[in-house]
């Protein structure tokens, strides 16, 4: 379908029935990239709404359950890295606002923040909270915010940028990886701009713009002179149309996975634009194109780590303790609130290697396992489904017949071993 | 004169027989006045219960099993399967006796019953029960019952072989033998156990578990529900673990010497006897001819006691564990205690502390001035006006280490504390830059100084966190030295230490007695406090909703308000080992609230 279209036509809205059928395979690879997995009752809630209002329901905001709020309280008074991370990972499984989350996980490997050298979960957890609030609002009031974030000014060595003698991190990050890209300002853009954000440092775990530190003199970025401070180079940096389609295309990237041509980033970057920098309103036009429900968007993004272990336990309606599943995640390569460096996980095929994928495994036999530690799914449930209930539930979109037939010859009724081989499919690898 | 050749031939075949058969040779049915008496003392153990069914009358007819059966547990329990097949078995038992199940357990278990249990020669368990029922007519009238029971639920009628030993009647069905022996009913799988257990019954022997050296330490007036009697060394699999070599020294600390009292121990007992107030556990190691091996001394010290371990108790404590040891001679003796391993990392252990102690050695300038006792207490906190209370809300925790001489030895113990701190700090500076350094503050109480680290928390946060339920402090007091969590339960503990004065002044030693107590109105009141927490860790390690797992929490502090404390003690008498266990009950039907 979309290989006759241009840029734009493939951005544009998804018409159910006069570019493919709006059904049950649709609303899971909804599901499945705006949330985590694909349980039948969001996939149902999914088909009800529509491809068009079905992204806004997903990602409105909403209070938190009492459940969140109480989890969120015990672990924040803990306030190690492992409680922090059990948080997280109970608000993706069990959270009302999935889609958030998701979102919240895009901004948390875009702007990379370590506790490895923060050292302090509770600022990570303010951070992904931050993410979580304002991750689907304005970039600009997001940027701004990351800016004075307390993990991030301690991740970014923000104490030691002090007049005559400013430290470049945050300046260089903030134009190569947060906003603008490689190639698009000069090594005297980014000098300058770490001029700017001087004295913007943290005490007792807040924000404290140090006058003393700051540097007032006159600085020239982007070709432009100025007593600029740094909202100010925040604002340049966002006026540059090469940071639309560089968020856009990150976001792209993250919720489609298709190639992007030259073509197609510009046709992003105006997204961007006609979205006001709105990025949940964004996102929404990015999961209701066209493109999106085009044959080679479907299952084309192998999962993250955490999209195979909430996304499996969501979609087979499993409880599980979070507690348990950032060690799962961190075995397949994930070690959420740790990012390995500045640029975040390498993605895609840097997912599976020999080791993360037997951890993959791994956490698949668990599934069948019968411990207090394991998941505990709903066999009964699934029995009542059957094996064709099962199998739709799983891959709403079908399964190569060879490898269907092959799944049911091996495991014939033992329901356990099924499931077990399914999550452990090639296929069930990719979102 | 001598007798004419007949008579004294007939002499001789009499005297001879009396001795083959022995003199104690009775035809006369005796009176049974313990089962013991009438247990071959071939036994290796035996278990014996007394007045069950007068217990189990009086705990069905009391106002207390009635509030427990009201609260949640107990109609959990009403409405479960378990008590559902309880009802449906009694019914069963009514219908094919047509007797009161209570009435018939009374009858025939309720007075008295012993099981005891012997190895066979081929390898296999014989065992033996004997129960006393009221009379010989109630036995047999519970002998018809139960072969009317047994034909109207299989329709086949109870037939039995009959047999006879020297005289008197028993019975075999399958692989049972039994008989009645007047009031009591002896029943067994071996026929020889049960043929000895008739000729103890007619005295024709006197070896019974009642009259054996290895049985006869028990005492007749033990009050008890239920006692079970054991010669450990006759059972091979444990045998060979007593008093071995263990690799780990704080299991050595804490369990080497029990396990070198079952070495040389010819039998031990265990009790349980329960009522409102509480049931109770006792186990008793009686020594063999040996007595107790020396080498075991470190475990056994005596010591003088104080008034300090009454009295801080007063001051409401959630636990304790107490322990008395020789540390020094268990230090010195450790290779007789410990695999050669474990033994070489005390050793390391003690350079590492040197370290701390400002170039005392450990094992040989620190270790010989402790006292025989450490400590631990816990003490929920005390709450503060005016300021949040962190979350979780953590019991303080303090070790009291008694030493011999504190004015010479205390001064090591405060350096050694500064040192940690300063470590810490140095550890923690090298991990982040940014992390608040901690600082060693003193503060008196009363005329002691007491040394309270400052965390460099920044002060009334809104919800503060873990790290808010801590104040390291240290003191040095009377003959102690005072490690706590909190300056609040040191400030408690420098308290009851001066007004007690030094340990020893007031009763001579004697030996001590390992202890540990938690308190039940405590560990309900913490439970309490931490109850929206540990609901949240329920939800997030067990993946339960947070409704169910706050219900998990009720029916845990519904268990609470029924129990008063809990208590274990260790101690030696001469040449035995006892060790007790008491689970207090809150009896009557005053609801009790949480306290601190």
């Amino acid at each position: 379908m979309s290989a006759n279209l241009t840029a734009r036509e493939r951005l544009q809205p998804f018409r159910p029935g006069k570019d493919g059928p709006w059904n049950i395979a649709a609303a899971a690879h909804l599901a499945r990239r705006l949330t985590f997995g694909a349980p039948r009752k969001l996939v149902q809630k999914i088909l009800e709404l529509g491809p068009r209002a079905a992204p806004t329901s997903l990602l409105a905001d909403r209070d938190e359950t009492p459940e969140m709020k109480a989890v969120a309280d015990s672990q924040r008074r803990i306030g190690s890295t492992e409680s922090v991370q059990t948080w997280w990972a109970h608000r993706m499984l069990r959270g009302n606002i999935p889609a958030r989350d998701k979102l919240a996980l895009f901004w948390h490997d875009h702007f990379a923040t370590s506790d490895t050298k923060v050292r302090d979960a509770r600022l990570m957890m303010d951070q992904v909270r931050l993410f979580l609030r304002q991750g689907a609002g304005p970039f600009q009031a997001l940027l701004k915010a990351m800016a004075k974030d307390p993990a991030m000014l301690i991740w970014l060595d923000g104490n030691s940028n002090r007049k005559g003698e400013p430290n470049e991190n945050f300046a260089r990050e903030l134009m190569e990886l947060f906003s603008l890209g490689v190639g698009n300002y000069t090594e005297e853009d980014i000098k300058e701009a770490a001029r700017a954000f001087t004295g913007w440092h943290v005490k007792d775990r807040r924000f404290w713009f140090n006058q003393r530190a700051h540097d007032t003199g006159a600085k020239t970025i982007f070709g432009i002179s100025g007593n600029f401070d740094g909202n100010d180079v925040i604002r340049a940096c966002l006026q540059k149309r090469v940071c639309a389609e560089f968020i856009a295309e990150k976001l792209f990237n993250y919720y489609l996975g298709t190639p992007v041509s030259g073509e197609l980033r510009k046709a992003l970057g105006e997204l961007y634009l006609a979205s006001a920098h709105n990025i949940g309103s964004l996102v929404e036009k990015l999961v209701s194109s066209r493109e999106f429900y085009s044959a080679h968007a479907r299952r084309s993004i192998l999962s993250s780590p955490v999209d195979f272990t909430i996304g499996t336990l969501r979609t087979l309606g499993a409880a599980a303790g979070a507690e348990r599943l950032p060690v799962e995640m961190s075995r397949m390569g994930m070690d959420i609130l740790r990012p390995p460096s500045v640029k975040g996980w390498q993605k895609g095929k840097a997912w599976l290697n020999s080791n993360t994928l037997l951890s993959r495994y791994r956490f698949a036999n668990t599934l069948a396992g019968s411990t207090e530690n394991d998941p505990r799914i709903p066999w009964d449930k699934l029995k009542k489904e059957g094996v064709e209930g099962i199998f739709s539930l799983l891959f709403p979109e079908g399964l190569d017949e060879k490898i269907r037939k092959t799944i049911v010859g091996e495991t014939g009724n033992d329901l356990k071993l099924m499931v077990t081989a399914l999550v452990e499919l090639p296929e069930h690898q990719y979102i | 004169m001598q007798p004419p050749p007949v008579l004294r031939s007939l002499l001789l075949f009499t005297i001879s027989l009396a001795l083959l058969r022995g003199p104690l040779k009775s035809e006369e049915l005796q009176k049974c006045e313990k089962l013991a008496s009438w247990t071959p003392a071939s036994v290796i153990g035996y278990a014996e219960a007394k007045n069950l069914g007068a217990r189990l009358r009086s705990l069905l007819d009391s106002p207390q099993l009635k509030r427990m059966l009201d609260s949640r547990l107990g109609k959990a329990y009403l409405q479960g399967e378990d008590y559902s097949e309880l009802v449906e078995n009694l019914e069963n038992i009514e219908k094919a006796t047509g007797q009161d199940p209570l009435n018939l357990f009374n009858d025939l278990l309720g007075k008295e019953v012993l099981l005891g249990s012997r190895l066979s020669f081929a390898g296999g368990q014989e065992t033996l029960l004997l129960a006393r029922a009221g009379s010989p007519e109630t036995l047999a009238k519970s002998r018809k019952t139960f072969a009317q029971a047994f034909e109207a639920s299989t329709g086949f009628p109870f037939e039995t072989r009959k047999l006879d030993h020297e005289g008197h009647a028993f019975e075999q069905i399958g692989d049972l033998w039994f008989s009645e022996l007047g009031e009591i009913l002896a029943a067994t799988n071996s026929k020889k156990l049960l043929e000895e257990t008739i000729d103890l019954a007619y005295e024709r022997t006197e070896k019974s578990a009642g009259n054996s050296p290895f049985f006869s330490q028990l005492s007749d007036k033990d009050d008890f529900l239920i006692r079970v009697s054991i010669r450990p060394t006759f059972i091979p699999v444990l045998a060979g673990e007593f008093g071995r070599k263990l690799d780990n020294p704080v299991q050595s600390l804490l369990l080497s010497g029990l396990s070198g009292a079952l070495r040389n121990c010819k039998l031990l007992s265990a009790t349980i006897d329960s009522s409102w107030s509480g049931i109770d556990l006792g186990i008793a190691l009686h020594a063999d001819d040996r007595g107790f091996d020396e080498k075991y001394a470190p475990f056994f010290p005596k010591t003088p006691q104080s008034e300090f371990q009454h009295s801080i108790h007063k001051r409401g404590l959630l636990g304790s564990i107490r322990l008395s040891r020789d540390i020094y001679g268990w230090w010195e003796n450790s290779r007789a205690f410990l695999e050669p391993q474990a033994a070489g990392s005390l050793a390391q252990f003690s350079a590492a502390l040197s370290m701390f102690f400002g170039g005392l050695n450990f094992q040989d300038e620190v270790l010989p001035q402790l006292g025989k006792t450490i400590s631990l207490v816990f003490r929920n906190p005390l709450k503060q006006e005016g300021e949040s209370s962190p979350s979780p809300l953590i019991p303080g925790g303090a070790l009291i280490i008694e030493l011999k001489d504190t004015k010479k030895f205390g001064r090591p113990f405060i350096v050694a504390f500064n040192s940690l701190v300063s470590i810490l700090n140095i550890t923690r500076m090298q991990q982040d830059s940014n992390a608040p350094s901690m600082l060693v503050r003193p503060e008196k109480v009363g005329k002691v100084d007491c040394y309270r680290v400052d965390l460099g928390l920044p002060a009334n946060p809104k919800n503060p966190g873990i790290e808010y339920n801590f104040s390291p402090s240290l003191a040095v007091t009377g003959n102690r030295v005072i490690l706590g969590s909190t300056f609040d339960l040191v400030k408690i503990l420098v308290e009851e230490s001066e007004k007690s004065g030094e340990a020893g002044k007031t009763v001579a030693p004697s030996y001590a007695r390992d202890r540990i107590y938690i308190d039940g109105r405590a560990l309900r009141s913490i439970l309490g406090a931490n109850v929206d927490f540990l609901a949240a860790q329920q939800v997030v390690s067990k993946g339960i909703s947070l409704e169910d797992a706050k219900k998990e929490l009720a029916i845990i502090g519904e268990i609470l308000s029924f129990t008063r404390n809990l208590e274990l003690e260790s101690f030696r008498e001469e040449e035995a080992v006892r060790v007790k266990l008491r689970l207090g009950l809150i009896s009557g039907n005053t609801i009790v609230e949480p306290s601190d």
